[in-house]
């Protein structure tokens, strides 16, 4: 019996994946547990493993195609099999365009035999920048539908205009005549003084962290606290720790997220997430740390942080970042984190406040470490100092209760050698 | 009566005789298609009433209409490539059995709803009054159409305004399997006329010079007087309402048809004027092989005729 | 130009196309004696005599197929109605011998007739009395139907489908009656299938014919106080349907509604919008807007009965949802 592969969900914000690449082609023989194709998800590049033997009869969905999760990818089955129903089921499902509706007949009554819906076009690998193509008028390079009157889409075609790039203003957010004019008018006016811009579709990640962020940024009531720390003995008790052992080099950032795992398990109103009726507390102290990738960002989640030494944790984050460059991580490695850290330190951010990653309740932001002028018993001396802001959810967290998870915090990183004992 | 006209009733008679027993064999080949009604065993009625006509009268009858078209004088072989669906149809192929029409002889149609005709027949008595002409309307149609509004509608329209139209109830006992008996509150269908002090006559439908007679008496107090005659002529059909009815079944059995093929007018006719010596045993002889010819000839013209063209389909719907 | 009444232009029409032709006559309910339920044949009786305008029983079966036999042997008979609710009565006989008789006979008859009579709403009659029959007749192959909306337009009208070999169903209405409009004093003919634009404007197309042909206007003037310049355009004739007046209309404005008296399912308004979706597809900015009749029979109650028939306000809310303003 043929069988359905389609896009697994290879993560918990996932909902479509992107094809990268075929490993197999049409005809070949595939095994149980093999690997067939590499797809790229909202965080990573995942492969995709074929859960049953047989030959790879149809690739449905090409290399930079997208597809919802659930969505038909490939068909495999056996050597002379008809597979014709399954495509054709998924043709319907995927509702292809309609024919374009041809020169009136001059008999109204005439009423031809519907004709087979054509076999669903894959949207083609996403380009930079796209060029007014009519598919790009027809479906969108995701696969949506695209909502424009058939006049908008005329003048559209007629003037070059990607109907992507606007914005409809009919019902439904139906593109209209006037959407298009108003938009040639802009470009018409804007041509005189200076260039169009250049059109950058999202990727998958680009559109899963703008959905995102929005979602917080407009949900989640957030208010800052902002806190300097004194490091002068951390940078210390760094420099002993890495010059104690050759095969280590800690960072700042792995002292800091032991302290915020030895603070949070005193706090544990602060590594919670809101729920709508109720706030959940979590035990798990998972930390999630934020890495910068060139289509966005990822965090990897050190688990149990509170558990672990801080030369263990500086390991398994090295590790993580370098996977997260490869697109290797696999979901359970950057999902279901119970706090995030941001660090802006090493491209010498003084402070800056973080947006809330949901379900959870705060996130620090992690600025440079800087040489200062202090006054100590009226002696100026040199200093170093750190600022640290944490982004809360006041439904979840009042300013009080944050403000002694930051005070509890600062005094940890101040004084390290409290956290090896 | 003068022996053309006698002979002329006889050939008739047996041409639509030979004409519907042919229709019922290419209906078996499947080379004629839809209903087909046929006329066998009431020829004597048709042929009786056209007899008495001159040809410039309208003559307009039901869905068995094929005695009646060739009695109006049409040519079978247009008949017959109607019944096949050709293009050299009587109606092009757009009318089939039940709508034969031939307005050069003067005849209206054959037609499909029971009663519909009706009122078309004593519009066409208003138009020969309106025109101050002499002609008649003759409008026959089943003792099933007698139970329907129109009929009824018509013959007050038809009496109000003295029109030319003299209504034929071919009464042959079965409206389709309903037998007068259960259709009807009155079985001398002719007193239909009383409500609207119409002339009247009931006549042997199986004798075709007792039709004629009839008839012609109805025909000039139309043509004379303009004034309209509804006429119920008792007849029987020897085969089933239309083809895929039997001929004796659940409405009625094989000892009443056999009992009343004994009535055969064509047959009754052939020997009256035998005996008469209007023909002789040869004359039968001649005519009924020249008749099997014109059937022949009939079938192999419809045969040999195209199809109507498919875009001819679209012509004739509008003037 | 003479102002005259609804029924004064059918009245002239009628008498006009007698006078010229004496093959047509006038027949139905209360043409003759009483001089017309509606008083549209008045004195017409006195002017032909009563060969030619007869006075019929209650018989609409019998006399629609008195007509159609007299058509079809060389007459041009005009059938009243006193109202289209009771041509239902004759329904057998127009769409199975009117409509049918020159197709099924191969094209050796013609039925120049035409029936005419008031159809649709007029006032607290009730849901017997009150009933738009638009579609039922142009579903029908072989029948033209045309209604006017104008005393100008019924009379060039009637005297076109008098004047044509083909079966007309010829849609007057009651409440129009008495409306009064003006008539060319010399003759003219509007030929069967065409359509007039009675507001050019740019913005929207509203289609409408018979009284919502006024609805319609009205509706326009209430657009245009908010600035909206609507266009409206009457097709007069049902069908054959004036589709390159309303395409090229469309291709203009690229939005539409079209207003039906009747009720909703399978309307003549579904028909005419099926037709702009399949012609002017390209030119629209907007889904076809379609006001119609209410789905129920028509209640007698005067508030009632005003809420089922379309009015200007329903056409003005159409219209700003096909131009997307709310």
């Amino acid at each position: 019996m043929a069988i359905k592969m389609t896009m697994p969900k290879l993560s918990d914000t996932m909902e479509e994946g992107t094809i990268i690449k075929w490993l197999k082609k049409e005809g070949e023989a595939i095994k149980a547990g093999q690997v067939v194709a590499e797809a790229e998800s909202d965080k990573a590049t995942m492969e995709l493993e074929a859960f049953d033997e047989g030959i790879l009869k149809k690739i449905v969905v090409p290399e930079g195609g997208k597809v919802g999760v659930g969505g038909l990818i490939a068909v495999i089955g056996e050597e002379d099999e008809d597979i014709s129903d399954i495509l054709e089921a998924n043709e319907e499902d995927t509702k292809p365009e309609p024919e374009k509706t041809k020169e009136t007949n001059k008999t109204e009554t005439e009423s031809k035999a519907p004709e087979p819906p054509k076999p669903a076009v894959a949207a083609p690998p996403p380009t930079t920048v796209s060029p007014p193509a009519k598919t790009d008028i027809k479906t969108a390079s995701d696969g949506t539908r695209l909502k424009a009157s058939p006049l908008a889409k005329k003048l559209a075609g007629e003037k070059g205009v990607n109907l992507r790039s606007l914005q409809g203003s009919g019902t439904g957010g139906r593109i209209i005549r006037r959407d298009v004019i108003n938009f040639l008018d802009k470009v018409q006016n804007s041509e005189a003084a200076e260039k169009e811009p250049v059109k950058v579709n999202l990727t998958t990640m680009r559109d899963v962290i703008s959905r995102r962020m929005t979602l917080s940024k407009t949900t989640i009531p957030h208010f800052y606290l902002t806190t300097e720390v004194d490091v002068r003995k951390t940078a210390e008790f760094r420099k002993a720790l890495n010059e104690s052992q050759s095969d280590i080099k800690i960072s700042f950032n792995d002292i800091i997220v032991k302290a915020v795992s030895l603070a949070l398990k005193k706090h544990k109103n602060i590594n919670a997430s809101f729920a709508g009726d109720h706030i959940l507390q979590h035990d798990r102290i998972d930390i999630g740390v934020a890495v910068t990738l060139d289509e966005g960002l990822i965090t990897p989640v050190v688990r149990n942080c509170d558990q672990k030494s801080i030369g263990d944790i500086s390991k398994e984050i090295r590790s993580m970042v370098k996977r997260a460059k490869e697109r290797k991580l696999v979901p359970e490695e950057y999902t279901k984190a119970t706090f995030t850290i941001s660090n802006l330190g090493m491209y010498n951010i003084e402070e800056f406040s973080a947006i809330i990653n949901p379900p959870e309740a705060a996130i620090l932001a992690v600025g440079a470490v800087k040489k200062v002028p202090v006054i100590e018993e009226d002696q100026i001396s040199i200093g170093q100092r750190m600022k640290l802001t944490l982004s809360s959810d006041h439904r979840v967290i009042d300013g009080v209760a944050a403000a002694l998870f930051m005070r509890d915090l600062k005094k940890r990183i101040e004084n390290p050698m409290a956290m090896v004992l | 009566m003068k022996k053309e006209k006698l002979v002329w009733m006889y050939r008739m008679m047996l041409l639509i005789r030979r004409f519907e027993e042919r229709a019922a064999q290419m209906y078996g080949m499947q080379k004629i298609g839809g209903f087909c009604h046929l006329y066998i065993g009431q020829e004597a009625t048709g042929v009786g009433t056209v007899a008495a006509m001159r040809p410039e009268d309208y003559l307009i009858s039901a869905y068995r209409d094929h005695g009646h078209i060739l009695a109006k004088g049409s040519d079978p072989k247009a008949v017959m490539a109607e019944l096949y669906g050709k293009g050299t149809g009587i109606s092009k192929g757009k009318g089939g059995s039940m709508h034969l029409f031939d307005i050069e002889k003067r005849y209206l149609g054959g037609h499909g709803i029971v009663a519909g005709q009706i009122p078309l027949a004593t519009g066409v008595g208003f138009a020969i009054k309106y025109r101050e002409e002499d002609g008649v309307v003759v409008v026959s149609f089943g003792e099933g159409a007698v139970h329907q509004g129109a009929f009824h509608e018509s013959l007050n329209l038809a009496k109000l305004w003295k029109l030319p139209v003299i209504y034929l109830i071919e009464n042959n006992r079965y409206g389709m399997g309903t037998p007068l008996e259960r259709a009807s509150a009155v079985w001398d269908l002719s007193q239909k006329a009383c409500s609207y002090d119409m002339a009247r006559d009931t006549v042997d439908g199986m004798d075709v010079l007792a039709v004629y007679d009839v008839m012609e008496k109805a025909v000039n107090r139309a043509r004379k007087e303009s004034e309209p005659t509804l006429i119920e002529a008792r007849t029987y059909r020897f085969r089933g309402h239309s083809m895929s009815d039997p001929v004796h079944s659940h409405y009625r059995t094989r000892e009443e048809v056999e009992d009343q093929k004994l009535k055969d007018p064509l047959k009754g006719f052939q020997e009256k004027l035998l005996k008469d010596k209007v023909l002789t045993k040869e004359d039968i002889k001649e005519i009924e092989s020249e008749t099997k010819r014109i059937v022949l000839d009939s079938v192999d013209f419809a045969e040999k005729s195209a199809e109507p063209e498919l875009d001819s389909r679209f012509e004739d719907v509008y003037v | 130009m003479a102002e005259i009444t609804f029924r004064e232009a059918l009245n002239q029409a009628m008498a006009e196309e007698m006078e010229r032709d004496e093959n047509i006559f006038l027949m139905g309910e209360e043409v003759g004696y009483y001089q017309g339920a509606y008083k549209v044949s008045q004195g017409l009786m006195e002017r032909f005599g009563t060969k030619r305008v007869i006075d019929t029983p209650i018989a609409e079966l019998g006399f629609a197929g008195v007509g159609i036999g007299a058509a079809m042997t060389g007459l041009r008979p005009i059938i009243e109605f006193m109202t289209f609710n009771f041509s239902i009565l004759a329904l057998d006989q127009i769409f199975n011998n009117a409509a049918k008789l020159r197709y099924m006979s191969g094209g050796q008859i013609k039925v120049p007739i035409v029936f005419r009579g008031p159809g649709g709403a007029a006032h607290m009659l009730g849901a017997q009395h009150s009933q738009c029959l638009d579609p039922w007749f142009c579903n029908v192959p072989g029948l033209i139907v045309m209604s006017p909306g104008t005393p100008r337009d019924g009379k060039g009208m009637l005297k076109a489908a008098l004047r044509d070999d083909n079966p007309v169903i010829f849609i007057e209405s009651e409440a129009m009656y008495g409306m009064k409009g003006e008539v060319p004093d010399t003759e003219y003919i509007i030929p069967i299938g065409t359509g007039e634009i009675k507001r050019e404007g740019k913005d929207i197309t509203l289609i409408g014919w018979n009284k919502m042909l006024h609805v319609c206007m009205e509706a326009a003037s209430l657009l245009e106080k908010e600035g909206i310049d609507a266009e409206v355009i009457d097709p007069r004739t049902l069908k054959p349907l004036d589709e390159q007046m309303i395409i090229t209309s469309i291709e203009k404005t690229n939005r539409c509604v079209v207003v039906e008296e009747g009720w909703p399912y399978a309307g003549v308004g579904a028909e005419i919008a099926f037709r702009i979706n399949k012609m002017a597809f390209d030119y629209l900015d907007a889904p076809v807007e379609r006001i119609s009749g209410e789905d129920i029979p028509m209640p007698y109650a005067h508030n009632l009965e005003k809420e089922v028939i379309p009015g200007a306000g329903k056409v003005v809310n159409a219209a700003k949802r096909a131009l997307y303003i709310d």
